[in-house]
């Protein structure tokens, strides 16, 4: 844990100060976890404002300091599931797509060339994001914990508040999904 | 042939979290997470308001509801007829001393 539990029980109390310095602890981290599920840089900072929001007001349910994390990362999950919920509703054009637009007309402006860089990466998040449609937005989250933040099964448990097995089932069933998605981009690439 | 793919799989995911930079947090952060927070607590406050106001309205209802049907009513049968309400209502007796039947004479 990042923080003294003293600190989140002086929060829990309404000091204001005591919270700012919780976010200010956290939000690198949240903001970065944030960024690699939804994939949307613009709109990062909106899901974790939303994020500390929603720990500000259930702070008070804290009781023991060992579940302060694995809770942060459980509104984090959410809040990133809603927002991609929200997205898929809304039917709005992927992260990828408009920055590599904005990108592209940046460089335009700038009458120079395109960052090669700075193409090849967004053209991969945008295969990935691409290949990630191939399950649900829950599994899609699910599946990011897992492979790309890294996240333990027990860390998983205790965050989705479900079994391991459970887990473990969900997890291989996306990830065999998308690795079929994955096989086919490949063969037709070929 | 399986394995290759997962690994290839594998090596696509590790290379989408790199190609993430390390966010920077824009100097407006926490001042935006406070307006939100307090709009919310205001919301929040208002709704309750508005509840407490519902719930006290609402039992005010009950109370005067259920002293209406406490409240006795006068029992009259729709099934009984003009003479067997007034038969009812004064004593047999009382109305005999009034008005003697024909043909008996008091005593």
């Amino acid at each position: 844990m990042l923080v003294d539990f003293e600190l989140i029980k002086r929060a829990q109390g309404g000091d204001q100060a005591a919270f700012n310095e919780v976010v200010t602890v956290y939000r690198k981290r949240i903001l970065g976890t944030i960024s690699r599920l939804i994939g949307r840089p613009e709109d990062v900072e909106d899901v974790g404002q939303e994020v500390f929001l929603r720990l500000y007001f259930s702070l008070d349910q804290l009781r023991t300091p060992e579940v302060f994390e694995p809770w942060l990362y459980r509104l984090t999950v959410n809040a990133a599931y809603d927002y991609l919920r929200k997205q898929k509703r809304r039917g709005e054009s992927r992260m990828a797509d408009l920055s590599e637009q904005q990108v592209i007309m940046a460089d335009a402006a700038a009458g120079g060339e395109v960052d090669l860089e700075l193409r090849r990466r967004l053209q991969l998040r945008e295969e990935v994001q691409e290949l990630l449609g191939a399950v649900s937005e829950e599994d899609r989250v699910l599946l990011l914990m897992k492979e790309v933040e890294g996240l333990s099964l027990k860390e998983l448990e205790k965050i989705y508040n479900v079994n391991e097995n459970a887990l473990k089932v969900r997890l291989f069933r996306a990830r065999q999904r998308v690795i079929k998605a994955f096989a086919a981009r490949e063969e037709g690439n070929a | 042939m399986g394995n290759d793919l997962e690994a290839r799989f594998d090596g696509l995911l590790a290379e989408y979290k790199r190609s993430f930079a390390e966010p920077e947090v824009s100097a407006n952060f926490s001042p935006i997470m406070w307006q939100k927070i307090e709009a919310r607590r205001s919301m929040t406050f208002s709704f309750e308001r508005l509840a407490q106001k519902l719930v006290t309205a609402a039992m005010a209802l009950c109370i005067l509801m259920g002293l209406f049907l406490i409240t006795p009513m006068p029992q009259v049968s729709s099934l009984a007829t003009y003479v067997e309400v007034l038969a009812d209502e004064h004593d047999i007796m009382a109305f005999s001393d009034v008005m003697p039947p024909d043909g008996i004479t008091q005593q």
